[in-house]
């Protein structure tokens, strides 16, 4: 009886010292986020965070705009439409060295997602099997690590541009097609292709390795009010350890955001997600780097986006990335 | 346990348990080929029942195929002007209402080399045509997959289903690649036709199996195109409800059914709910399409008539072996009961109750009936049987009795005062006889014939019994009455045995020790009818003398048989030992005889006894001598001690 009510009071306490933080600046601030695309697994931190009041407790109260091609993140937080977006390192780099005043304040995915998938019957065994094939890439800034792969095997491939969908691949219009590994991988694998049947190549196998979704704040909100930008990472890394750790309840989260934007979901597929999303968000399995960004990473990535004509400047990095993390 | 119980019990359990074993086993071969018959059947009709919903779907389909085709002919045959490919998707989409849309898009730079873009686009909107035009950037229908895939793979190709979110509604598009009609060579541009699938729910909702069993279309890629479920709809494939319910068995009926493989299949459950339930799968593929249409039938629909079959016949056979075990019971009964009554028969007769156990003649002729008969008969013969033998047994009992007598008689006629001369110091005498069980032929006799003369004789008679104890009487009564004062041992034995050769025709036979004391000198006169010679004891020298005489046994050879005659001198404490062969012929446990030798150690060692002492102490010896064997002789003894005239102190008296 006295151990639970001493826990009730620390609880109490706790909650008190909590509130005073929130209360004592004058109540919830209020912020937006849009993610990178529509709701799925690959957002799990943010959807569990909001659902699970993470973001309140850390005296946010926080919109989550649905992403997507409509709504492209560094369009929104050039025209000041949004206060967070989830972006590429790639094409935060881009954005910032044409001029678009962005700082990162969390790197969440660290391990770039980037594959590249071929049947094995198509007789692709190694990188040098696809010289002369047709091999689908998404453009831009996506490209550009499928690319420093083509090079670093000296391949010449015949590039299909990309959408949304695996069809091409699936109908053999194209001998390989690149992938994200918590996406297009498993819906190939969900269109009936077993992973025996498949011949990988995980581009961080290879030396290729961009970091990915990152967290977004125009440098005069961050110049404004850093507590709050700061507030807004940390609490989306928590809903992040949140939902890795409550897996069921956080696919069952983000099914619900998926539904009420008419975007189709499958529970398989959002398991999948979620659980490779933990291999790029963890991939050293040490949580305490989670929202770090490296720079020797930033560097990589920068240099190969400039080698590969995207871009003609490489921003520095203490003004790109303010840490709030501290570790 | 079984080997405890009755017969009705084993006959019971033993049939049932075979027969049961028996239905059982051609029950569940039965179950098995109409399962087989009902499942081939099932196959067939589903096969039919989705044979017509594919045609259904493929006419539509077909049609819409054709019209994009003739369109494609349309774009080839001639160069078309702007207004011209306007004016031809309009008349595609508005005659033909399974159209929802159509476009014709080139590539670039192809229709007019200074456009990037240039398509045309009709479609249905509220009732009404709309038309859009492709003609930006922000129109880039390049990498979009019905415009791409074709254009790629250089044929015409159906998309993957969609959800067209402007429309909201499910759409798939045939797509088709033209040629430039110039050259007639590169292809230049799409012609696609989308189509609502909205009907298709209908149609394929209307395909119907048994009670609850409903179709289902999967895509190329195996995306759940229609189902009951709405909820699976374009969100689910087959192969993530495989991955849901860890069901490799459906993953890999899935890749088959988008192999476009006709099938027919039993899995466990369907849908994203975990519960397994055992379903059939009948699919079929939309050859042109690439889709493929499920049937699913639950297993118990398909099996109830069988189920029902089955429960009946289960019914009947418990009915049957009920019927069976009433029978069973009612025939062992038949059987046990004459047999219960044949063991309480048994009872009563082992109680030597055989007169008042009642057995009733056998109503059958079965072996039950035959063995009633030979108890009845057993009994009867039992029952006479026993009353000849209490007959038998109660004459023997008398025969025992009268032989007891004659035994009696036969030793009355011995001498058992002793001693029988009291009056008479010079002679002392002593004898026992010890019978056999049965009535020997064993006698001894001794009398005065005169004051000076005594004559003493110790007689076996052959065989033993009644006969032989008449014999001995007569023989005695031949000695007695042939003594007479002058006669000497040999002449009377020679008269007695003419005596009895004349009467004697059963063969017997006697052996005679005949002797005769002069009481004055001490001589003895005797003669030996073949018996065992009895021993002279010399107290002077302590000899042994047998006396030895010629003679054969009396009452047998012939009449005019002549005996010897000897004499011995016996003096004052010498004694003549007499015995039958009963004494020497004794056997111990080891077969061997008492014998002379042992019978001369006892009278030496014992000689300054007293004769009672002697014979009893001989006595005493044979009967330990042979101890557990059973006596077969009589064993007669007698001594004769001669104590001398020196010592005669009332002779005058008498």
């Amino acid at each position: 009886m006295t151990s639970i009510r001493q826990l009730l009071t620390i609880t109490a306490l706790i909650v008190l010292a909590a509130a005073q933080t929130v209360y004592g600046e004058g109540g919830l601030k209020e912020a937006s986020f849009v993610p990178l695309w529509l709701p799925q697994a690959q957002f799990a931190g943010y959807y569990a965070a909001l659902d699970k009041g993470i973001y309140k407790k850390h005296g946010i109260d926080l919109k989550i705009i649905t992403g997507g091609p409509e709504n492209p993140p560094a369009e929104l937080l050039k025209n000041g439409n949004v206060n967070f977006a989830s972006m590429w390192l790639s094409t935060a780099v881009n954005s910032r060295a044409r001029g678009q005043k962005l700082v990162n304040i969390a790197q969440i995915v660290r391990r770039t997602s980037q594959m590249l998938i071929a049947r094995k019957d198509s007789c692709i065994a190694t990188p040098n099997d696809l010289n002369g094939k047709k091999v689908s890439v998404w453009g831009g800034e996506y490209s550009i690590q499928a690319m420093a792969f083509f090079k670093k095997y000296n391949l010449k491939v015949q590039l299909i541009n990309q959408a949304q969908t695996v069809n091409l691949f699936m109908r053999g219009a194209v001998t390989a097609t690149s992938a994200m590994l918590y996406n297009e991988y498993h819906m190939i694998l969900n269109s009936g292709l077993d992973p025996e049947e498949l011949t990988t190549f995980f581009l961080y196998d290879h030396g290729v390795n961009f970091p990915e979704d990152g967290l977004y704040v125009s440098e005069e909100k961050f110049a404004a009010d850093p507590e709050l930008c700061c507030a807004f990472a940390r609490a989306s890394i928590e809903g992040w350890l949140y939902a890795f750790a409550h897996p069921d309840e956080a696919v069952d989260i983000v099914m619900k955001y998926m539904k009420k934007a008419h975007v189709p979901s499958n529970k398989a597929h959002q398991k999948w997600m979620l659980s490779k999303m933990r291999d790029l968000i963890i991939p050293d399995n040490d949580t305490a780097q989670i929202g770090i960004l490296r720079q020797d990473d930033y560097e990589r990535t920068a240099a190969e986006l400039k080698a590969g004509g995207l871009t003609e400047t490489i921003p520095e990095f203490v003004s790109f990335y303010k840490n709030c993390v501290k570790k | 346990m079984l080997k405890n119980r009755g017969i009705t019990f084993k006959l019971i359990f033993l049939l049932l348990t075979g027969s049961t074993l028996i239905f059982a086993l051609i029950f569940k071969y039965d179950y098995e080929l109409t399962k087989q018959i009902i499942l081939r059947n099932a196959e067939d009709s589903a096969e039919h029942i989705a044979k017509i919903a594919v045609n259904k779907i493929e006419g539509v389909l077909n049609i819409v195929e054709r019209i994009n085709h003739n369109t494609v002919y349309f774009m080839e045959g001639a160069p078309q002007t702007k207004e011209g490919i306007k004016r031809r998707l309009h008349q595609v989409v508005e005659n033909n209402r399974e159209i929802y849309g159509a476009t014709i898009a080139f590539e670039p730079h192809t229709f007019d080399k200074d456009l990037k873009y240039f398509g045309s686009y009709y479609f249905r909107s509220d009732g009404a045509l709309k038309f859009m035009n492709f003609g930006s950037e922000k129109d880039n229908y390049f990498n979009q997959d019905w415009y791409q895939v074709p254009i790629e793979l250089r044929q015409p190709v159906w998309s993957e289903p969609y959800f067209d979110p402007d429309a909201q509604i499910i759409e798939s598009t045939y797509s088709a690649p033209f040629r430039d009609n110039a050259t007639g060579q590169n292809y230049i541009g799409i012609m696609a036709t989308d189509v609502d699938l909205n009907w298709l729910h209908e149609t394929v909702a209307s395909v119907k199996m048994y009670k609850t069993g409903y179709a289902f279309l999967i895509s190329k890629n195996g995306t759940i195109v229609t189902h009951p479920d709405k909820e699976l709809i374009m969100n689910e494939s087959i192969f993530s409800i495989a991955e849901t319910r860890a069901d490799k068995k459906l993953r890999e009926i899935g890749k088959a059914m988008i192999r476009g493989e006709m099938g027919f299949k039993p899995i466990d459950g369907f849908g994203t709910g975990k519960k397994s339930q055992k379903l059939w799968l009948f699919y079929m593929p939309l050859k042109s399409e690439g889709w493929t249409l499920g049937l699913i039938v639950p297993d118990e629909e398909l099996l109830s008539g069988i189920t029902v079959l089955h429960n009946k016949i289960i019914a009947l056979v418990f009915a049957g072996m009920l019927l069976l075990t009433i029978f069973i019971a009612s025939i062992s009964v038949s059987i046990t009961r004459p047999l219960r009554r044949l063991a309480a028969a048994t009872k009563d007769i082992a109680r030597g109750n055989l007169d008042d156990c009642k057995m009733t003649k056998a109503e059958t002729k079965d072996e039950i009936g035959d063995l009633t008969n030979s108890f009845i008969y057993m009994k009867t013969a039992l029952r006479e049987y026993i009353r000849d033998l209490t007959e038998a047994t109660r004459a023997r009992e008398q025969i025992e009795s009268e032989l007891k007598i004659a035994h009696d008689i036969q030793m009355s006629f011995l001498q058992k005062l002793f001693p029988p001369f009291p009056d008479r110091p010079e002679i002392d005498l002593f004898a026992t006889i010890t019978p056999a069980k049965e009535v020997g032929g064993d006698f001894y006799d001794f009398f005065l014939i005169d004051d000076t003369h005594l004559c003493f004789i110790i007689a076996d008679v052959s065989g033993k019994g009644v006969p032989a104890s008449l014999f001995m009487a007569m023989t005695m009564t031949l000695l007695r009455a042939q003594t007479t004062a002058g006669l000497s041992p040999d002449e009377i034995l020679f008269n007695v045995n003419a005596k009895l050769v004349k009467e004697n025709n059963v063969n017997m036979f006697v052996t005679i020790f005949y002797g005769i004391l002069d009481i004055v000198t001490g001589n003895v006169e005797f003669a030996n009818g073949g018996h065992n010679p009895p021993v002279l004891y010399k107290k002077n020298t302590a000899e042994l003398i047998p006396l030895q005489c010629g003679g054969i046994v009396v009452g047998v050879v012939e009449e005019d048989i002549k005996f010897d005659k000897d004499m011995v001198t016996m003096q004052s404490g010498d004694f003549i030992l007499m015995y039958t062969d009963g004494v020497t012929e004794a056997i111990n446990e080891k077969e061997e005889e008492f014998g002379e030798e042992r019978l001369n150690r006892l009278i030496s060692e014992n000689c300054d006894k007293s004769i009672e002492s002697i014979i009893r102490l001989i006595n005493d010896e044979v009967r330990q001598f042979s101890a557990g064997q059973p006596q077969f002789d009589d064993i007669t003894l007698m001594v004769l001690k001669y104590e001398g005239t020196d010592n005669t102190g009332n002779k005058e008296e008498q």
